[in-house]
């Protein structure tokens, strides 16, 4: 068995806050042909649960945070990991306008 | 931004659709394997997918990954309400092979009638679960396939498909896997020897045996396996394997 070579992917931002006595992750990546976020929740013991969404515009990206069952605790961190993607994600051909859905 | 989309032709025959299937183990991101399972769900008369990827001795939450193809407040409710510990597909999946109907899904409980509901207001009215088992110790696959459309209206084609389908979930499988597997290997910055010295630890052999089939003397083994289970944060040369087994580094 050979090792294998890493995914192409680019880390653009991450987020890391304590809630409830877990840990929730949420990292974005610039990937080949689109953009990823990963929200992983390490729970007490040690146990990790991933959700990989894969976007191309901003506002999927706003749904899957702002659905998160601990937005109000990580809106803050939410809200600076849109402010720094958003340069980076370009709906279609034309710069993202307003966020919200 | 290019749009992935627009590099995939239209699939309208079942030939295009086994190509595009074959295309899933050549892609280099998530975002080109998920823009490629969208350009193909539409031949099958469906829109949405999840996939998940579950250890088969705990199949708990706390030991799954989920691939988003679908409305993201679908998954994150999901996670929300703890439906993990009754999903019925997850329960059928852990002891059987074949795809199965949407359809043929029964709940048992209210809990299990609510997040079936609550399944169809975010695009799976109807559709599809396939499970994928690979080797004994090795993580098990479940694809859903939803379509926002009433059963009779998809599940037929679905049933004529149903091989497709099939070869969809092991591509999918397959490269989720390897890719698991990469990261895991990147992060520990194993080389292919370490890689060798576990296989070999895992199928018996003992470290005179492994020095013999390296060219290495056993010193040298030792030495290499003290780095290694220092990597993985572990004692011996059995809990190497072990953790190895988990991160997915090894497969088996």
């Amino acid at each position: 068995m050979k090792p294998t070579k890493q995914p192409i992917r680019k880390l653009l931002a991450q987020v890391s806050k304590v809630v409830a006595k877990e840990t929730l992750n949420f990292r974005v990546y610039r990937e080949h042909s689109g953009f990823l976020c990963e929200r992983e929740l390490i729970q007490r013991d040690g146990s990790r649960y991933t959700q990989a969404l894969s976007f191309e515009e901003i506002g999927k990206l706003e749904r899957f945070l702002r659905s998160d069952p601990h937005y109000p605790a990580i809106k803050k961190e939410a809200e600076k990991l849109i402010d720094i993607l958003e340069p980076e994600v370009i709906d279609g051909n034309t710069t993202l306008q307003s966020r919200a859905d | 931004m290019e749009t992935p989309l627009s590099n995939h032709a239209l699939i309208d025959s079942f030939e295009k659709a086994n190509s595009a299937i074959l295309k899933i183990k050549e892609c280099q991101s998530q975002s080109e394997v998920d823009a490629l399972m969208r350009s193909l769900l539409p031949f099958f008369g469906l829109e949405s997918y999840v996939f998940v990827s579950l250890k088969r001795e705990d199949p708990t939450e706390e030991s799954c990954r989920f691939f988003i193809g679908c409305a993201p407040e679908w998954c994150q409710m999901y996670n929300a309400r703890k439906w993990f510990a009754i999903d019925p597909s997850i329960q059928y999946a852990l002891r059987n092979t074949s795809p199965m109907l949407g359809s043929a899904i029964k709940p048992e409980s209210p809990g299990q009638m609510e997040m079936l509901s609550t399944a169809v207001e975010y695009g799976f009215r109807s559709g599809m679960v396939i499970p994928v088992h690979g080797g004994v110790k090795a993580r098990i696959g479940l694809l859903y396939l939803g379509s926002s459309r009433p059963a009779p209206k998809v599940e037929p084609q679905l049933l004529r498909s149903k091989n497709l389908l099939r070869a969809v979930a092991l591509e999918l499988y397959e490269w989720w896997n390897a890719t698991i597997q990469a990261e895991a290997i990147y992060g520990l910055r194993f080389n292919e020897l370490d890689l060798q010295l576990l296989r070999m630890e895992y199928e018996g052999l003992t470290t005179a045996e492994a020095a013999r089939e390296l060219g290495l003397s056993q010193s040298q083994i030792n030495n290499r396996f003290r780095r290694i289970n220092a990597k993985l944060k572990v004692g011996s040369k059995k809990f190497a394997v072990e953790k190895a087994i988990e991160l997915g580094v090894l497969r088996v």
